[in-house]
């Protein structure tokens, strides 16, 4: 009697190149742009972008379809920096998040009680592109993070709890902080054009 | 709830409210208050418009040879790939005398 015993013929390797190439590549350069984001640097962020892609390829055959391909390549990338890219900068990542709150809240109390809150509004809604680009760069990058996966990448907050690995309130504050701060340092840039005054 | 709390408590969930993450009769209340609190609803305003910032501020273009270098070094290690695995995903054929 012949006895055929098969390991999932229906994971062929070809069938999953010809589903990679269809539903992961596609999005690269949506990675790209979160790689910048992480890295803060060109160069880095096209390394980041292609390990995240090789790894997602060797374990696509463990990628559940139907699910959030989106989400899980942002895990798979945000797990990548961690582990290659923390580790080399000497960032003082941890103070920084205790430090945020004295700072910005006592910003922000002094903005909405000098400040028009139309000429403000005014203020944020004609701010450039580059203004904002370097607000988001000064804020710490575990704040960065969530506000611009949320933000930019439209992630729910269960996905981003899952892509960085923390919990629903954690990334619930997270946001809240950075866009607190973003808010100072975009108030604050206008007060320095002369764009905002001081009643 | 006096109105100082609640303003806090507004304040505090201004951007679950913004990000649509709020459970229905939170939305409602927080609604509610943006109608009678000028002060909440300027500052929410305010937080929406640093929203929007943020999404309009994507705009790193990939650059061109990255897709190509990505593909081509996805296909150097599907011949790895094709050499080492598919080899243990051969379909074993066993023989088995019955009789």
């Amino acid at each position: 009697m012949l006895l055929v015993s098969e390991q999932d013929l229906s994971l062929k390797p070809s069938d999953i190149a010809e589903r990679f190439e269809n539903e992961a590549l596609p999005l690269l350069s949506t990675i790209y742009a979160g790689a910048y984001r992480l890295t803060q640097d060109p160069t880095s962020a096209e390394d980041l972008t292609q390990e995240t892609f090789l790894k997602a390829y060797a374990a696509f055959h463990q990628f559940e379809p139907g699910t959030n391909i989106k989400a899980w390549l942002f895990r798979i990338m945000q797990n990548t920096f961690i582990s290659q890219y923390r580790k080399d900068s000497k960032a003082p990542y941890q103070t920084s998040v205790d430090e945020l709150e004295e700072w910005e809240l006592s910003a922000l109390e002094a903005t909405s009680q000098t400040v028009l809150p139309s000429a403000e509004m005014q203020a944020l809604r004609s701010m450039p592109d580059t203004v904002i680009v370097e607000a988001l760069k000064q804020l710490p990058e575990e704040f960065r993070t969530p506000v611009y996966l949320a933000d930019a990448e439209g992630f729910s907050y269960a996905e981003i709890a899952e892509i960085l690995d923390i919990p629903m309130g954690t990334v619930m504050s997270r946001i809240h902080r950075a866009r607190v701060r973003l808010r100072g340092l975009l108030t604050e840039y206008a007060r320095e054009q002369g764009v905002l005054k001081d009643e | 709830m006096n109105n100082q709390t609640l303003c806090h408590w507004v304040l505090e969930y201004a951007d679950a409210y913004l990000d649509r993450e709020l459970d229905q009769a939170s939305l409602e209340a927080i609604t509610l208050h943006l109608d009678a609190c000028a002060r909440c609803k300027s500052h929410i305003e305010c937080e929406a418009l640093v929203k929007e910032s943020v999404a309009r501020s994507q705009s790193e273009n990939i650059p061109s040879h990255l897709e190509q270098r990505i593909t081509q070094a996805i296909s150097q290690m599907r011949v790895e790939w094709n050499g080492g695995v598919i080899y243990q995903r051969t379909i074993k054929i066993e023989w088995r005398n019955d009789d």
